[in-house]
């Protein structure tokens, strides 16, 4: 008796899993059956924590949207509040003056990528380890270069936000299909094939105690005569 | 020699702007219209049959700015001449530190970048054109009244190479010589010129003062940077102001300039800027009738051409990148 798999199921890690399932050598014994249970206590309890997996994915998913959200709101009202002041120096304090103010700027903008894992999810996580200075430059500049830096921290946070979501977005569609294919194909198959094994055992079982009870009757005829 | 310069600034004064016409231009919906708008000015000459872009009109108003300065300082006695131009000199000295900084990062400059030949003291082409950082400083000492400033801080700066040092020995330099000049100004002008001056240095020095607090900038590094010259706010004040983080202690402390004050800590410095800006503008406008024969007079038209030059300059990048109106006029120093 062999299992039948499900043409849609994925490659990969659901692959393989179709695959032994698919090649297993299904044997109607007792001590099969007991393994078979085993096997499906072992599946359900992994459905069970890709289940969890997945919830806590989705709240995380959601959280990081969330903050995307009013990370880039920020962004934007400084940004554009930024811009206009970044436009109204040029006449109060000449273009002159913003551009060698750059050149005065000390030391440069240091990041760190570091891996973080939210669930099993390898996400970045940006750090910055160095700002640069701007501690002499002239006044009215310097309020643009420390807004800029606050800017620039945003969007390094958008950065790193966008990419948490892109990498829980693809795990959690993963995990969901996993989830899906063990909840509607793989578990009630199995199930199904574990009622049809009990059954056939049953009945073997039944076949073995008439086979024994006419052997039995037999040996007590011969007996008789 | 003083009336007759006098006079000629009440005339020049007719050439000016006025608030209706900077209002007039702001709302303009493109350089085009700009342009458009500036015609049957004294801007018209200068920008007919021109490319109208951005670059353009950045050079006209500066042009236009030092046209009228160097008219007026042509006709006044050689002495406030002398202020005078030392007191625009801040315009030239951009400049300057702009072209030693490409000199000392080895950067082209093309003729394009540079405004007018010659600014106020130096010829602004001739000291681009030179090939190395120790050039340029070598003839910038050439020039009056550069070659005032000690042999001492130019041999560390070629020493140093540093554009900081450069950066601070030029603007104290022109500080000092500022205030060295004010001595030759008519003694019935004098005290208001100071006072005008005296205010601008104050706000500087309060804007600076405040990194601590606004920004929490290192204290050692402010108390460098802070111009040793005050009009209303000692150099006491300003040292406990640096290590101050009560609001309303720094209110008190700063009680002179509340007003900008107030708008620095709860707008930001841009805005504060502006607003001390608009109220020297305001303050000028009140001595204006009562110096209308002094020398005050010259210093007066002078700075009106400035913040003219500076609001122009505002309005052509504010129509350039269609920044609203209501969010321009807070930085156009002569609109209220």
């Amino acid at each position: 008796m062999q299992l039948s798999g499900q043409s849609y199921l994925a490659d990969g890690f659901l692959g393989k899993f179709r695959e032994s399932l698919m090649h297993m050598r299904v044997l109607p014994t007792k001590g099969f059956l007991l393994e078979f249970k085993k096997r499906i206590s072992i599946i359900e309890t992994a459905y069970k924590l890709l289940e969890k997996k997945r919830d806590e994915l989705v709240k995380h998913l959601k959280e990081a949207i969330e903050k995307l959200r009013r990370t880039r709101r920020s962004f934007l009202s400084l940004y554009r509040d930024l811009f206009f002041k970044f436009i109204s120096i040029y006449g109060l304090i000449g273009k002159e003056t913003i551009t060698h103010a750059t050149c005065i700027t000390r030391g440069r903008l240091k990041l760190v990528v570091l891996p973080r894992t939210i669930m099993g999810v390898n996400v970045p996580l940006i750090r910055v380890k160095e700002t640069p200075n701007y501690h002499e430059l002239p006044i009215v500049v310097r309020e643009i270069a420390v807004n800029l830096q606050k800017l620039l921290q945003l969007m390094l946070e958008l950065l790193e936000l966008e990419a948490n979501i892109e990498y829980i977005t693809y795990d959690l569609q993963r995990t969901n299909r996993i989830v899906n294919v063990l909840e509607k194909v793989l578990l009630p198959k199995m199930r199904q094939q574990l009622q049809k094994l009990s059954e056939m055992i049953e009945e073997i079982e039944i076949e073995e105690f008439i086979r024994t009870k006419i052997i039995r009757d037999k040996i007590l005829k011969r007996r008789k005569q | 020699m003083m009336s007759y310069a006098v006079v000629r600034c009440h005339g020049l004064r007719t050439h000016l702007l006025p608030k209706e016409k900077i209002l007039e231009l702001v709302k303009s919906k493109n350089l085009q219209e700009f342009a458009n708008k500036l015609f049957g000015t004294p801007y018209e000459k200068r920008i007919r049959n021109q490319k109208i872009n951005l670059e353009l009109f950045t050079r006209v108003f500066i042009d236009t700015f030092i046209e009228r300065l160097l008219v007026v300082c042509k006709v006044t006695p050689s002495d406030c001449a002398e202020f005078l131009k030392n007191y625009f000199m801040k315009i030239e000295l951009d400049w300057v530190i702009s072209i030693l900084i490409k000199k000392l990062k080895k950067e082209p400059i093309s003729p394009a970048e540079i405004p007018v030949t010659k600014i106020i003291f130096i010829d602004l082409r001739e000291l681009s054109s030179v090939k190395t950082f120790e050039d340029a400083i070598n003839l910038l000492i050439k020039y009056k009244p550069y070659n005032k400033i000690k042999p001492e801080f130019i041999h560390k700066i070629l020493e140093e190479q540093s554009i900081l040092l450069l950066n601070r020995v030029l603007w104290s330099f022109y500080y000092r010589n500022l205030i060295q000049s004010i001595t030759a100004i008519p003694k019935d002008s004098r005290k208001i010129i100071e006072k005008i001056i005296g205010m601008e240095t104050d706000i500087a020095n309060c804007i600076m003062a405040l990194s601590t607090y606004l920004y929490k900038f290192p204290p050692e590094i402010t108390r460098e940077l802070i111009i040793p010259y005050s009009y209303r706010i000692n150099l006491r004040t300003l040292e406990k102001i640096i290590s101050e983080r009560n609001k309303d202690v720094i209110l008190k402390l700063l009680s002179p300039y509340e007003m900008v004050i107030r708008t620095l800590l709860e707008k930001g410095e841009t805005l504060a800027y502006a607003l001390a800006q608009k109220l020297i503008r305001g303050y000028l406008e009140k001595i204006r009738v009562k110096y209308s024969m002094k020398f005050a007079f010259i210093f007066y038209y002078l700075k009106m051409a400035e913040f003219e030059y500076k609001d122009l300059t505002t309005c052509s990048f504010g129509v350039y990148h269609h920044i609203p109106f209501e969010k321009l006029k807070d930085f156009l120093i002569l609109i209220d």
